[in-house]
C-alpha cells in the first residue's frame, strides 16, 4: 500500500504560443507532493516552453493551480515561496560568494534593505550543509568548476524551501557521478515531501531515478506514468527514432538507447 | 578566496572621504582666501566679498560636484548591475547625448542668453525625450538587449543633430561656447542651478536606490531573477527613469563628464564582494569623491586657463578604460 498523495500542481489544458507557432498545446497534468518526476521529450519538444509558461516567463492559456491557488493570478512574490526555478541558463555574472548566491534564494522572504533575518540565515546554512559546501562557502561562485557551481545553484533552490522544484536539464554539462549526486538529491527531496520536476534528456537517468516520467512530444503529453511504461520500445521509436537496450540492475531499470530508426528528424 | 572589508567600514571610509573633499573642494579657489575666514565666511549672514565668493561661487560649485558624481557612480553602478556588463555607464541610454542637444540647442538660438535657465531647462527637456524614444524603442520589452539598441540609437541621433547644429551655428563664437560646454564644467555655477537640478536628482536616486534586490537576483540572469518573485518590467521602469532624471539633471547643468560612471563601479566592485546591491550606495560616494577631487585638481593644476573638468576625467578614464578591456580580455577563456 502506498501513502495517499496529496496534489500539489494541477495543471488544465496549458497551451503555449511563440509567434504563431504552438509549442504546448492543451497540456494538463498533475503532480503530488513527494515525487521527483522527469520531464522527457525530444529537442523542441516544449520541454522548457512548459516550465517556462508555468513560472509567468511565457504568456499562456489555460489553467494551473498551485496548492488550491491559482498559480498565474497570485503575486510573483508568492509563486517564489511555492516554486523555485532552475533555469537551463546556469549562468552567476558576477563574482560573488557561494554564500551570497545561496542567499540570493531567499529573496522571496525578504524585503527592502532589511538584513536576513534569522530564518534567512537557517535556510541558508541548511542549503549549503545539504550540498556539501561549506569548505566552498567564501569562495567566488565564478570559480567554481561545473560540477561545484551545479551544487550551488542547487543550493540556491533548497534555501528558497518551497514545495516544489522545476530543474531544466540540470545534469547538462555534468560527469556521471555528479550526475548521480544530482539524482540522488532530486530523490532525497521527494523523500522529504518535496516535489521536483526536472526536464532530462538522459533516458537512463530517467529510468532509474524518478518516480513518475511525462513523455512530450510536440507539445502533447504522450505518455506519462512509471518509467518502463513510458519508456517503451514503442514510444522510444514513435518520439525518439530510436531503439533502446533494456535490462533490470539492483538499481533499478536500465533504459539506454543505442540505434536510430531513421533520419527524418534532426 | 575572496577576501573583502567590511560593508559598513567601507561605506563609513567613502563618506569621510567625500567630506574632506567637500570642505577642501570650499576652500580652492582664485579669490585666496583663508581657510578659516572662508568656513566663516560660509556661514556668516553679512554682505562681504569673502562671504559672496562662499556663498554664491564655492558652495554651489561643490554641492554639484559631489552631487553630479554621485549621481554619475549610482547610476552607471546600477546600469552595470542591470544589464549585467561592467562596461555600461549613465550615457548608455541616450540620455547625456539628448540633454547635451538640448543644451546646444538653447545656446545655438540664444534662449540661454536671453535666459539663463534656458539652458539646464532644455537639457532636461531632451532628457525627458530621450526616455520616451527609448522607451518606445523597446516596445516595454524586460530584454536588456533591445534596450542597449534603443540607447544607441538614440544616442546616435542625438550625436547627429548636435553636430549639424555645430555646422550650422551663426559664428565662431557661438561654435566655441557649445564646444565649451559639451567638455563639461561646473565653474560658475550658482545656487540657481542646485535649486533645478539637484531635486530631480535625488528623485532619481531614490528611484535606483530600490532596484538593489533585483539586480542580486539577476546576477543569475533574467528568468531565475523572475523566478525569485522580481518583476523585470518594473526594475527597468525604475532604472531607465532614475538614470534620466538624476543624469538629466546632472548633463544639464554640468555637461558631459565621462568615464565617472564607467570607473568607480569598476573599481569597487571588488570591495563590496561584487554584490550589485551594495554597489549602489558604495559607487555613489565614490563617483562624488572622484568628481569632487577631479574639480578641485581642475582648479589648482591649471588656475589660469579654465581646464575643463570632462576633459580631466575623460584624460584620467581612457587609459583606465583601455586597462580595464584588456582585464576584461584577460579574463575570458
Amino acid at each position: 500500500m502506498t501513502p495517499p498523495r496529496t496534489k500539489l500542481l494541477n495543471v488544465e489544458k496549458l497551451s503555449v504560443h511563440l509567434g504563431k507557432r504552438q509549442v504546448v498545446e492543451d497540456l494538463s497534468f498533475d503532480l503530488d507532493a513527494g515525487e521527483c518526476v522527469g520531464l522527457i521529450g525530444p529537442n523542441g519538444s516544449g520541454k522548457s516552453t512548459l516550465m517556462k509558461a508555468l513560472m509567468g516567463l511565457l504568456p499562456s492559456k489555460g489553467a494551473a493551480r498551485i496548492g488550491g491557488h491559482d498559480l498565474f493570478a497570485i503575486a510573483g512574490q508568492e509563486r517564489a515561496r511555492r516554486i523555485a526555478y532552475l533555469p537551463q541558463e546556469q549562468q552567476v555574472v558576477w563574482p560573488i560568494s557561494v554564500e551570497a548566491l545561496v542567499m540570493l534564494g531567499r529573496a522571496p522572504y525578504r524585503s527592502g534593505f532589511a538584513p536576513p533575518s534569522p530564518d534567512d540565515v537557517a535556510a541558508v546554512e541548511e542549503a549549503i550543509v545539504a550540498m556539501d559546501l561549506v569548505e566552498l562557502r567564501h569562495r567566488s561562485a565564478r570559480e567554481l568548476s561545473g560540477g561545484e557551481r551545479a551544487r550551488v545553484l542547487i543550493a540556491r533552490t533548497l534555501a528558497q524551501q518551497t514545495p516544489l522544484l522545476f530543474a531544466d536539464e540540470p545534469t547538462a554539462g555534468l560527469d556521471p557521478a555528479h550526475q548521480i549526486a544530482l539524482m540522488e538529491t532530486f530523490c532525497a527531496m521527494a523523500n522529504n515531501g518535496r516535489t521536483v520536476l526536472a526536464c532530462l534528456h538522459d533516458l537512463a537517468l530517467a529510468a532509474q531515478w524518478c518516480d513518475r516520467l511525462l513523455l512530450l512530444d510536440e507539445g502533447r503529453i504522450l505518455a506519462a506514468g512509471a518509467p518502463l511504461d513510458v519508456l517503451t520500445p514503442e514510444n522510444l521509436s514513435t518520439v525518439y527514432g530510436v531503439s533502446a537496450f533494456f535490462a533490470d540492475s539492483d538499481h533499478g531499470p536500465v533504459v539506454v538507447p543505442v540505434r536510430r530508426y531513421r533520419d527524418n528528424r534532426v | 578566496m575572496t577576501t573583502t572589508p567590511s560593508y559598513p567600514l567601507l561605506i563609513s571610509w567613502l563618506a569621510t572621504l567625500v567630506v574632506l573633499l567637500f570642505i577642501a573642494s570650499l576652500l580652492v579657489g582664485p579669490a585666496g582666501i583663508g581657510i578659516w575666514t572662508s568656513l566663516a565666511a560660509l556661514f556668516s549672514g553679512e554682505e562681504d566679498v569673502a562671504s559672496i565668493v562662499m556663498q554664491e561661487i564655492r558652495l554651489p560649485r561643490a554641492i554639484l560636484g559631489a552631487a553630479i558624481g554621485a549621481t554619475l557612480g549610482l547610476s552607471g553602478a546600477a546600469l552595470q548591475g542591470y544589464l549585467r556588463n561592467p562596461l555600461a555607464e549613465p550615457g548608455l541610454l541616450g540620455i547625456s547625448a539628448t540633454a547635451s542637444l538640448g543644451a546646444v540647442i538653447a545656446i545655438y538660438t540664444g534662449l540661454s542668453a536671453a535666459f539663463p535657465l534656458a539652458l539646464p531647462l532644455m537639457a532636461l527637456t531632451g532628457a525627458v525625450i530621450a526616455v520616451f524614444l527609448v522607451r518606445l524603442l523597446a516596445g516595454g520589452s524586460a530584454a536588456t538587449i533591445t534596450l542597449i539598441l534603443a540607447g544607441v540609437a538614440v544616442t546616435s541621433f542625438a550625436g547627429a543633430l548636435t553636430s549639424l547644429v555645430l555646422n550650422l551655428s551663426p559664428n565662431p563664437f557661438a561654435a566655441v561656447e557649445i564646444v565649451f560646454w559639451m567638455l563639461g564644467s561646473l565653474k560658475d555655477r550658482s545656487m540657481t542651478h542646485v535649486w533645478l537640478s539637484v531635486p530631480f536628482m535625488l528623485i532619481g536616486w531614490a528611484m535606483l536606490a530600490q532596484v538593489g534586490r533585483a539586480l542580486d537576483a539577476l546576477t543569475l540572469g533574467e528568468a531565475a531573477a523572475a523566478s525569485l518573485g522580481f518583476r523585470l518590467a518594473g526594475v527597468q521602469t525604475l532604472v531607465v527613469l532614475g538614470t534620466a532624471s538624476s543624469v538629466g539633471a546632472a548633463t544639464a547643468v554640468a555637461g558631459s563628464i565621462g568615464f565617472v560612471g564607467l570607473i568607480v563601479p569598476h573599481v569597487l566592485r571588488p570591495l563590496v564582494g561584487a554584490h550589485p546591491s551594495r554597489l549602489l550606495a558604495a559607487s555613489a560616494l565614490g563617483g562624488a569623491a572622484v568628481v569632487l577631487a577631479a574639480d578641485i585638481a581642475v582648479r589648482v593644476i591649471a588656475p589660469e586657463r579654465d581646464l575643463k573638468l570632462g576633459v580631466l576625467t575623460a584624460l584620467v578614464g581612457a587609459p583606465f578604460f583601455l586597462w580595464l578591456i584588456f582585464q576584461t580580455r584577460r579574463e575570458l577563456p
